[in-house]
């Protein structure tokens, strides 16, 4: 069973550690039509595959990496692949997104995506060449950093290999492929836990089979040329990088500074996109097929060497009071090194900071503003050593453990990416109900709505944002679904020229009435179905590459569908492993505390918002996707288990909890024999 | 006086980063910056947003935002994330 529809390659890997089977995995077109792929696609394998209440960190937990019909296809940043599998942070679903070449060499050896199942005895280097699968021996591999397990192997060899972090089941482990990384949700310690240090592809020539060449050719031509005419795309993000969002947040207090106390930080200007281009950048780099090419090569010690992120520098910058770039590309080089989630790990050490500022934790090198003891420490947690070995559970648990959980800035679990939601509360919205916990993309990515787009809306009221919300969760979802980045999704927020649209005059007002205005028209649409919108709109040029490619008219409405699947099937799965609605939250910092003391809308109304959002979602109170809902998606194979979420009463939630505390036992003795095996 | 921080390339453009002015409004400010920095700031200053102690004049009263000693007013152009 191949696939009638272009954009495939017609199966997927499925590889299982523990008995060395290697086997195809077939889709159904049908599954292809509703979900596309990517993160969308992996949730259904997911469902299907995954019986619920696996402990994440067992051989019975699955990886799931899958790609987008557009990967490989040469479309605009269509590199991207993901990779799914149960949560060592939350419990729920996680999910990675990354541009390394791993998906266009799955693609070209004849595979849509890999499915890794069991635990191997030793340590193990999965090898595809082609049609050719080989689990070899990673002994000498074991305890290595990803430079030097990936080192040697060849530009036409794609890699993907853990570090120490995650051997050692550090739970926000990263997986390097190349220098691009699989940061979040701790996916390398679920590789580690399997003990698959390395997975090589290289092999075949498989061109992805597209319906109409000449039209997805014409598509991408004039999809390229609509990346670089805006000004985020085809300017910001090729000169600054995605550093150059560092002056807006801070100007529009959406930095977090010192464990998110505050939004802006005074010595931001040394950690700014400006300053990196002005004094350390060699060269922009970025994913195969990006025309915008945000990724940045910088001088560090005499050696290129890849330059931090947004998210990088305001985690390891103002999180922890640092204002020195020196450092900031010092420690991301170390967190790629061992395998460490950039993100994770500055929202770790700020927790740990306040932790130890107020005396709750001893540990003298710890201080916001003191770089001293930051390498070490990062070398600590990927070791688990000492105290590392607390902060490596990430900042929940760190501070639960020390006596003050309301430190911790982490939705799910999951440490918050680097924007303050008190000064653009949509985006704290989609922080609290992301899938996978406290990530910007998944949560819609809202701040650039309120606050840094070249258009851009009152980010203080709670008016509209719910409706935002969806609608741009929805969109993500899809976008991220079909392998495009999800940077594509920037011109869908036009540039108009001064003449139409004065950001600090009436015009301004009046589109921020129009963006208020807009929840009236984004309810009706939801609920129409995946029928309504049959129409490609020249801002959302994936709908008419996805059609040529595919042969199959895959318009506006077909598409949005398709990520709200995607984002439905994901909150099912979480409900379905125990997640329930009190943790679609936030911490008190950001939902009690005014982050201005004169601003009375300074602070995240997840009372006044979060209702309205399962509403305009057709959830009940509780949050479960009505019957209604997953009806109109097509999603009948999931209402079994929705009625069962929605009978369930308190006993049954009680159990649900008991299901997670047990998961949570068998987590801690899998860590314990990572500690035991730890190299010191 | 008002605070005036000048972002990414509009400090270029003045050859400042910084400066210090009294006024009683945005709008009386933006007519000061214009007069002091020339056409060409003009034109770059007309696709700035203004924000006033961290919060976006589209939020508060636009140009008609009055403005306190002390205050900070950041212009933030399209490509520095505004
Ligand atoms: S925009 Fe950046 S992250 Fe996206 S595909 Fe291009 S280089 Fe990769």
């Amino acid at each position: 069973m191949t696939s009638k529809l272009g954009g495939y390659m017609g199966k997927m890997l499925d590889v299982n550690l523990t008995t060395g089977k290697v086997e195809n995995y077939w889709i159904s077109d049908d599954d292809r039509q509703r979900f596309l792929g990517g993160k969308a696609l992996a949730a259904k394998i997911l469902w299907d595959e995954l019986p619920p209440g696996v402990c994440p960190l067992s051989p019975e937990n699955i990886m799931v990496f899958t790609t987008g019909p557009l990967t490989g296809t040469g479309a605009p940043c269509s590199a991207r692949f993901n990779l799914s599998t149960k949560s060592v942070a939350t419990g729920g679903i996680a999910s990675s997104n990354c541009g390394g070449d791993l998906g266009i060499r799955l693609k070209q050896a004849g595979w849509d995506g890999l499915i890794v199942r069991g635990a191997a005895k030793q340590p193990t280097h999965l090898e595809i060449d082609g049609a050719k699968v080989r689990l070899r021996s990673a002994r000498k591999l074991w305890g290595k950093n990803t430079e030097e397990v990936q080192a040697g192997l060849g530009r036409k060899v794609a890699t993907a290999a853990i570090g120490q972090a995650g051997e050692n089941l550090v739970r926000y482990a990263a997986i390097m492929v190349g220098e691009r990384a699989l940061g979040r949700t701790g996916v390398g310690a679920v590789m580690g836990q399997k003990k698959l240090k390395l997975i090589t592809v290289t092999g075949g020539d498989h061109k992805v089979p597209a319906s109409d060449e000449t039209g997805l050719r014409e598509s991408i031509r004039k999809w390229t040329a609509i990346l670089k005419s805006h000004p985020t795309t085809g300017e910001q993000l090729p000169k600054y990088g995605t550093a150059g969002l560092l002056t807006g947040t801070n100007a529009t207090k959406t930095l977090p500074t010192e464990n998110f106390r505050k939004g802006s930080f005074k010595s931001w200007e040394t950690i700014s996109g400006e300053y990196m281009t002005e004094n350390v950048l060699v060269k922009n780099s970025g994913c195969r097929a990006c025309p915008i090419r945000c990724g940045r090569v910088v001088e560090y010690q005499k050696r290129e060497i890849k330059g931090p992120e947004y998210e990088t520098l305001g985690m390891l910058g103002p999180a922890i009071g640092n204002s020195s770039l020196e450092h900031v590309i010092e420690w991301n080089y170390l967190c790629d090194l061992y395998g460490l989630d950039t993100i994770s790990t500055g929202g770790t050490l700020a927790c740990a900071m306040e932790l130890a500022e107020r005396g709750l934790l001893k540990d003298d090198g710890l201080r916001f503003g003191n770089p001293e003891g930051i390498s070490e420490m990062i070398r600590r947690i990927a070791l688990r050593e000492g105290i590392g070995n607390d902060l490596a559970e990430g900042a929940m648990r760190l501070a639960q453990k020390y006596g003050a959980p309301e430190l911790a800035m982490h939705a799910k679990g999951l440490e918050l990416a680097a924007y303050e939601p008190r000064g653009a509360v949509g985006h704290g919205l989609g922080y609290a109900t992301a899938n996978r916990g406290g990530c910007h993309l998944n949560g819609g990515y809202l701040v650039y709505l309120e606050a840094l787009g070249p258009i851009t809306m009152d980010p203080h009221t709670t008016k509209a944002k719910p409706e935002l919300v969806v609608m741009q969760q929805n969109l993500m979802e899809a976008i991220s679904a079909c392998g495009s980045c999800i940077f594509t999704s920037y011109p869908v927020i036009p540039q108009l020229a001064p003449r139409w649209y004065n950001p600090h005059g009436l015009t301004a007002a009046a589109v921020d009435k129009v963006f208020q205005g807009l929840r009236f028209v984004l309810v009706s649409q939801g609920r129409l179905g995946p029928g309504a919108l049959p129409i490609h709109p020249p801002f959302l040029p994936h709908t008419k590459a996805l059609s040529a490619l595919m042969g199959q008219n895959i318009h506006m409405g077909r598409f949005l569908a398709a990520g709200e699947r995607g984002f439905v099937l994901e909150r099912l799965f979480n409900l379905r492993e125990g997640l329930v609605s009190a943790d679609d939250s936030l911490p008190p910092r950001l939902t009690d505390e005014l982050q201005d003391p004169s601003n009375p809308d300074s602070r995240v109304r997840l009372d006044v918002m979060l209702p309205r959002y399962y509403k305009v979602r057709d959830w009940d109170a509780r949050g479960i996707p009505s019957e209604r809902l997953l009806r109109k998606l097509g999603m009948e194979f999931a209402l079994g288990m929705a009625t069962r979420l929605r009978v369930d009463n308190s006993p049954h939630r009680a159990r649900r909890m008991a299901l997670r505390a047990r998961e949570e036992e068998s987590v801690q003795e899998q860590l314990k024999g990572a500690r035991t095996a730890a190299p010191r | 006086m008002a605070t005036v921080k000048l972002l990414s390339h509009m400090a270029t453009a003045a050859g400042t980063a910084e400066v210090e002015i009294e006024a009683a409004t945005v709008g009386r400010l933006i007519r000061i910056l214009e007069e002091r920095f020339g056409d060409e700031f003009g034109t770059l200053l007309k696709a700035c947003k203004v924000i006033v102690n961290g919060r976006s004049v589209v939020a508060l009263k636009l140009k008609r935002t009055p403005l306190r000693p002390g205050d900070e007013v950041s212009l933030l152009p399209p490509l520095a994330g505004g």
